[in-house]
């Protein structure tokens, strides 16, 4: 190994381990599960160009176009030099049987259809992003974030029979890093142009069709419609879509009820959503709309978080404990952060009801409800598109 | 003791045996009143200070006593202010006195909120730190619960208890008074919810008689309540529009009683409104007649 090797594999190792470190967050500050996928200029791009915002600000838009400064001057340094996942894929290269098991490279295909989708309004396959990808190893845990996650031993694997085969022949954003290249992008092109053209004759459409197409695609799957979903506070109203499955959010989460939804329908697959057996959202939590690096979750203020409604609960009086088995409960009220259940009194014994003007749908209830007679009395609905409290408390 | 001669013993006992036919309030002056104690003034640490003067004025923790188990209400994501928690200031002059005397002291607490906002916001978890006192959130420290049998107990027979609280030499009830939706009020024997794991059951079980239930099992060496500024509406959470001021601090060694004086800054007869304390009188855990107890009333 030269020297420059062996500082090259020393400084990827521990950009591996860091980014590693990140995406597990835990007691990490928030900021910190942000950055590895946040610094893709390709989502940078793709995600302003779909959404026709520029969700990211000025800090956290800067360190993705320094990348991309960086690529239009050097290439492929990033990938050779920084990228997590290019470090993983390395590995086995001195035991790779150097077999070419992909013939053809189709990453300007995935390139160009990620950027013509976007034009249309759906950044389509944005999911295979290099660093959303890292950064969705950080919800190892959750068994539904193995569908996308399975990119990663997958390629892994491949990478036995053909080195790197994902960063040359596959990658979205190694590609944007060869186009951008000052020197060889013109060439690139010229040389991908049919690529090009497929790209835009399936991105375009797919943009245009999969909006009408996602509504009877769960029955497609053979499934019964599954529960609509709780999402994160400050969710745009095409969250499923923008979300790049990067789970910086769910890693982020303190409470762990951010989850990995399985089921659902295609748009829906393996999205985050919040469900309530393990926690709440807390009322003085604003991490999760800090962390998002696609603006699926738009970054909120601690005071816009405190009266956004994210949901709306409802009781079930036949399982309730008041209600039903006139039991002196009020738990639902008791942990309502934000006064939300108004108390009936059915003789001696109070009984709740939701105020849907102070009610956000923070699960506090549905989390504490003791009944076990017939299940829980108290279910959070999402609200969709999220608003803000009508009422004060 | 001196033995009595059996003539002597006839004696006395027929004295005696008439004494209680003709004069049946006899039985009840022999009974010693309970004794509950009222500070009230604005200064809190002044208010604690002098409850923990009359703490070691009527025998401290015990004799012997090495460890303290402090249950304060620190359950809440709540300020101060908010009156959701004990105040830290009592807590704090509770912590520097008892420490001084040279017992060691341990705050476990079952949080509802997650310990790591709910301990700090409370302002429990910094007095805590400043005296080198441990707070143990039972939330997350599952395996400190031990099962014990409560004989007394009607509908609740058993429950996982926190084991320091079982294996300290003296118990603390320390509560903040105020309202709340299903147990109407909530002071010293609800406080209890928070030192157990099975809490959610009671509400299945039936609130009022498992709170009376296991105060039959639980009972403090002292309770003192923080009646310093109340919620009487919207707990046990709050924010509260309605808060009362009271500034006092109550003390006994019968939690029971200390609930009946600290409810009756809520309601005129509240046993009428809170079961629990019913209950308890009908179970005779504690007592909840005020023409029972010798009540000091303290100005500080």
């Amino acid at each position: 190994m030269s020297k420059v090797n062996g500082l090259r594999f020393g400084v990827r190792l521990i950009l591996l381990t860091a980014a590693l470190f990140f995406a597990i967050g835990g007691p990490l500050p928030a900021w910190m599960e942000r950055i590895v996928p946040s610094l893709s200029p390709l989502v940078l791009i793709a995600e302003s160009i779909a959404q026709r915002t520029w969700y990211a600000g000025v800090f956290w838009a800067l360190p993705p176009l320094a990348v991309l400064l960086l690529a239009m001057l050097k290439g492929r340094f990033f990938c050779q030099w920084l990228c997590p996942l290019g470090t993983l894929y390395a590995l086995p290269q001195k035991l790779s049987l150097k077999k070419k098991i992909l013939p053809i490279r189709l990453n300007a295909l995935i390139f160009w259809i990620i950027v013509s989708a976007s034009l249309f309004g759906l950044p389509a396959l944005l999911f295979l992003d290099p660093l959303s990808t890292v950064s969705r190893a950080g919800a190892w845990a959750e068994a539904a974030a193995w569908i996308p996650g399975l990119l990663i031993p997958l390629m892994l694997l491949l990478s036995f029979f053909q080195p790197q085969v994902w960063c040359t022949h596959l990658c979205p954003l190694g590609y944007l890093f060869d186009l951008a290249n000052v020197r060889s992008g013109k060439r690139v092109f010229h040389r991908d142009r049919r690529q090009f053209i497929t790209g835009l004759s399936i991105g375009i459409p797919a943009a245009l069709l999969f909006p009408t197409l996602r509504h009877s695609s769960g029955q497609a799957f053979g499934k019964k419609k599954s529960k609509p979903s709780v999402l994160p506070p400050g969710a745009a109203e095409k969250f499923a879509e923008t979300c790049t499955r990067c789970y910086a959010c769910v890693s982020v989460c303190p409470t762990g009820i951010i989850r990995v939804k399985s089921g659902g329908s295609l748009n829906e697959l393996s999205m985050p959503e919040l469900r309530f057996d393990n926690g709440t959202c807390e009322e003085s939590c604003n991490r999760c709309s800090q962390v998002c690096p696609t603006g699926a979750i738009r970054r909120l203020t601690d005071e816009q978080k405190h009266v956004t409604q994210i949901g709306i609960a409802t009781i079930k009086k036949e399982s309730c404990l008041a209600w039903t088995d006139h039991e002196y409960c009020m738990v639902c009220d008791e942990y309502c952060p934000y006064s939300a259940i108004k108390l009936i009194e059915q003789g001696d014994v109070a009984c709740p009801e939701v105020d849907p003007e102070l009610c956000r749908g923070c699960g506090a209830c549905e989390n504490a409800c003791p009944a076990i007679r017939a299940g829980k009395a108290i279910f959070v609905h999402p609200l969709k598109p999220q608003q803000t409290v009508k009422g004060t408390a | 003791m001196q033995k009595l001669s059996r003539r002597e013993f006839v004696k006395v006992g027929a004295a005696g045996s008439v004494a209680l036919v003709a004069a049946p309030s006899v039985k009840a002056a022999e009974k010693p009143k309970t004794e509950v104690w009222v500070f009230k003034g604005a200064d809190n640490r002044a208010l604690m200070e002098k409850c923990m003067k009359t703490i070691f004025a009527n025998g401290g923790f015990g004799p012997n006593a090495k460890t303290v188990a402090l249950k304060v209400n620190a359950g809440w994501e709540r300020t101060p202010e908010q009156a959701a928690n004990t105040h830290p200031e009592l807590v704090d002059v509770f912590l520097e006195k008892a420490l001084a005397s040279g017992v060691s002291v341990v705050i476990p607490e079952h949080p509802c909120h997650r310990a790591e906002k709910s301990f700090p916001a409370s302002g429990i978890q910094q007095v805590a730190d400043k005296h080198n006192v441990k707070m143990i959130d039972l939330k997350t420290n599952k395996n400190s619960f031990k099962e014990i049998a409560i004989p007394e107990g009607k509908t609740l027979k058993k429950e996982q208890v926190a084991r320091e609280f079982l294996d300290a030499d003296a118990v603390v009830n320390m509560p903040v008074a105020k309202h709340h939706s299903g147990g109407k009020l909530t002071i010293c024997m609800k406080n209890w919810m928070g030192a157990i794991e099975g809490r959610k059951l009671w509400h299945v079980k039936g609130l009022h008689q498992c709170i009376a239930d296991f105060s039959s099992f639980m009972k403090p060496t002292w309770a003192i309540v923080d009646a310093t500024r109340c919620m009487t509406s919207k707990g046990p959470q709050g924010p509260s529009p309605d808060m009362i001021y009271p500034q006092q601090v109550i003390l006994s060694k019968d939690q029971v009683a200390a609930d009946t004086v600290a409810a009756r800054l809520f309601h005129d007869d509240p046993l009428e409104v809170v079961n629990y304390l019913a209950i308890a009188r009908d179970m005779g855990i504690g007592e909840t007649d005020v023409g029972n107890m010798n009540i000091h009333n303290i100005q500080i």
